[in-house]
């Protein structure tokens, strides 16, 4: 059944294609491009904003192209002046209740609802009116939410109750009224946000947004007696180049390192080197653990989103996560004691900054216990994006920088940590440590059984010392929440579980470039790998 | 009566308003589709030319816009628009290019809304504007009401020859906006006027009109 094929014609053109497709995917089959908003492949598909109307013959109204599946002998007509009408009318509708401020707005040249009204040629508002009034929400420390510039596409909510199966967010009243909220109309900061970002990511315009903190930076950079370090994890390397262009997964470190430099970091250190601390400490406590068969499975703790959900909703298995502090976080706190110590620099003059692709970590470094003496071990986080915001801001040429190095502040990394970017990378790392300290031998190449599809849950049996230890990887919230559940039911025969907040892991995290649906896929964890 | 009959109408919000002259029409599914209304719940409102066309027009957009769940954006955003646009004709502050504005959301609003309740909230405002179109275009460009249910437009005038002084109209207005004494002609003074229209029922003349 599942192969059975329907014939159909779009604009002219005879196509066959497997039956239940829908027509967007038969006319993108057809080389035929139909305008969307609200779709969001595999994840929002409620054919909402109306943009992706087209004609079909022998049918009333229009028929919505991301939802409507193919029929036999179907004929659509997806540019015809009506159908055009429509579409245009639809966009003017949507910016007559959208915040106009687009050279102030973080999205500009990068929003699908700017790029849209450029596509339609949209000169004038031609129904103006009423237009819905929010309170911007940027009480937590992660996200701010401008609901003045939604859209009410619902992607959002789809990438946080669908993906993450979080649902902090959703629809609320009805009619003009309609706005994305969160139960009881509360800030992000009081629900059970996570602070992954998914919801960032999926945003088309610029109403999510992480709370930026890049001018901080610059009042420290300008300030001659503070001493300002800069330490970026590896998730950002291969996602810069894309906020310059470059193509997705481009590995950009080493012109990075420049452009850090320039901006007058006295120091641009990588965030691997922390990953090694974390390793060591992780792997030590899973040797011990697994000796004293003391709360097993031991589960990871690098990810601040995902340690902040199993707070919020499993907390009876918190013993179960490592007691390890997330990469960034431990270098931090060795910045600011062993190399302040070391370098002769009063700690309380050091400035460390966290370039990461994620948000939650904004959060995280500002959690009570992340200090020492008043200090805080990571004093300011920003994202990927903000990062490339700063570059342009100093008018550096990205793509002609020449290369650097890091600089190192105990010796080499081991490039251990390089592989935490991706998911299945910390416990990979953790346990060639563990074997190295139990054995003295370097461990075989593990070989992960996907479980499904992607790489949202992974298992591997590795040998270690003569004992056979069950791991498994996941990433994703939603994944994670099924191995809670296993765990909390006492079905899990896992010794070691990792998981990262963000589906594919910190490389697909909710500080990185946000590409359009049109482009949006995993290619970024790929190229990561390889 | 029957020369006073503006207008037929099916009681269904949905429904279309159709004047006098298809009176003969047989309700059926298939005969009320055809001259653009619909059979709805079967019932029948029958009004005369005290009722305004444009403001009976915004009253069901007043429905279908608080009725609308919000999810697609031209029943969201389409129909408060339209909304708006009645609401300035009935005010007296719309124009000629605000007709066409509505007619280019409703034919689009019905062809692209997701379902019922988007595809037919037009169908109000199309059926008056294709029977009662005249009435649209004086609200929009003499600003006149002549059903004189738009008060922010009407105008009510004593007429000189007509009025005998008995002040009858002065003894029922409610916001004393009428002016004379004793056998002097009445006059209303317009920025106290209401528009309630009870000097135009009270006077045994026919002298008070719009």
């Amino acid at each position: 059944m599942e192969n059975e094929l329907v014939n159909l014609t779009i604009d002219n053109q005879k196509i066959t294609v497997k039956k239940g497709t829908t027509i967007l995917q038969a006319a993108k089959q057809a080389g035929i491009d139909i305008p969307t908003l609200c779709f969001l492949k595999d994840i929002n598909e409620v054919g909402d904003c109306r943009m992706c109307i087209v004609e079909v013959e022998g049918r009333k109204g229009f028929a919505t192209s991301c939802i409507q599946t193919v029929e036999e002998g179907m004929v659509v007509h997806t540019h015809t002046p009506n159908v055009l009408e429509a579409r245009h009318v639809i966009l003017d509708l949507i910016i007559s209740n959208h915040a106009k401020d687009c050279l102030t707005c973080t999205r500009s040249g990068n929003c699908e609802l700017q790029s849209l009204a450029v596509k339609f040629n949209v000169l004038n508002v031609e129904f103006p009116g009423e237009m819905t009034k929010h309170k911007i929400d940027d009480l937590s420390p992660s996200i701010v939410r401008d609901f003045n510039k939604c859209i009410l596409c619902r992607r959002c909510v789809a990438a946080c109750k669908n993906v993450q199966k979080i649902g902090a967010i959703d629809c609320i009243n009805r009619g003009f009224e309609s706005c994305i909220s969160t139960v009881g109309d509360h800030s992000l900061n009081d629900v059970n946000c996570t602070f992954c970002g998914q919801c960032i990511e999926a945003c088309p315009t610029g109403a999510l947004h992480e709370k930026e903190t890049i001018d901080d930076v610059w009042v420290k950079l300008k300030d001659p007696d503070t001493y300002v370090i800069v330490q970026t994890a590896p998730g950002v390397r291969v996602a810069l180049g894309e906020e310059f262009g470059m193509e997705i997964g481009t590995n950009v470190t080493k012109k990075m390192v420049t452009a850090l430099k320039r901006l007058g970091f006295d120091k641009v250190f990588d965030t691997n080197t922390g990953a090694d601390f974390t390793i060591m400490e992780e792997a030590n406590e899973f040797v011990e653990r697994f000796k004293n068969h003391d709360h097993l499975p031991m589960i990871t703790s690098c990810s601040p989103g995902w340690v902040r959900y199993i707070e919020m909703n499993y907390p009876e298995l918190l013993p179960h996560l490592s007691t390890c502090k997330s990469p960034h976080q431990m270098f931090g706190a060795i910045l600011k004691s062993y190399y302040a110590k070391k370098e002769g620099i009063d700690p309380s003059k050091m400035y460390v900054v966290s370039v990461m692709p994620c948000i939650a970590k904004k959060f995280e470094a500002k959690r009570e216990e992340m200090q020492n003496d008043g200090l805080y071990d990571v004093d300011n986080v920003i994202t990927t994006r903000e990062l490339s915001r700063m570059i342009k801001q100093a008018n550096i040429e990205f793509e002609k920088l020449e290369d650097s190095e890091f600089d190192l502040p105990m010796g080499d990394a081991t490039g251990a940590g390089a592989i935490f970017g991706t998911t299945g990378g910390v416990m990979e790392a953790a346990l060639r440590t563990a074997q190295d300290t139990l054995t003295g031998k370097d461990l075989e190449k593990i070989d992960f059984e996907q479980v499904r599809g992607g790489d949202g849950i992974k298992r591997a049996t590795v040998n270690i010392g003569g004992k056979t230890i069950k791991v498994v990887a996941a990433s994703g919230l939603a994944n994670a929440k099924e191995i809670l559940e296993e765990i909390k039911k006492g079905k899990s025969d896992y010794q070691f579980v990792e998981i990262m907040a963000c589906p594919g892991g910190c490389v697909m995290g909710g500080g990185q470039p946000i590409k359009s649906s049109r482009i949006r896929s995993r290619s970024r964890c790929k190229k990561t790998k390889s | 009566m029957e020369e006073n009959l503006k207008q037929l109408k099916l009681v269904d919000l949905h429904g279309g308003c159709i004047p006098g002259e298809h009176l003969d029409t047989p309700i059926d599914y298939e005969s009320l589709k055809a001259i653009g209304s619909m059979m709805g719940s079967g019932g029948l409102i029958v009004m005369d030319d005290t009722k305004c066309m444009v403001c009976l027009a915004k009253f069901y957009l007043e429905f279908t816009v608080s009725e609308s769940c919000g999810k697609c954006t031209p029943c969201r955003i389409g129909t408060k628009r339209m909304l708006e646009i009645l609401e300035r004709l009935c005010a007296g502050e719309g124009s000629e290019l605000d007709i066409y504005k509505l007619e280019k959301l409703a034919v689009n609003i019905q062809k692209s809304s997701i379902c019922g309740l988007g595809q037919s909230a037009p169908n109000p405002v199309i059926s008056t504007m294709k029977y009662f179109r005249e009435e649209f275009r004086e609200h929009a460009i003499q600003k006149e009401c002549k059903a004189l249910e738009c008060k922010a437009m009407s105008k009510i005038i004593i007429d000189e020859e007509k009025c005998k002084g008995c002040g009858l109209c002065q003894k029922h207005c409610p916001v004393r906006a009428i002016k004379g004494e004793g056998r002097e002609k009445r006059i209303i003074d317009q920025e106290k006027c209401i528009k309630c229209g009870t000097c135009l029922t009270s006077c045994p003349f026919h002298a008070i009109g719009n």
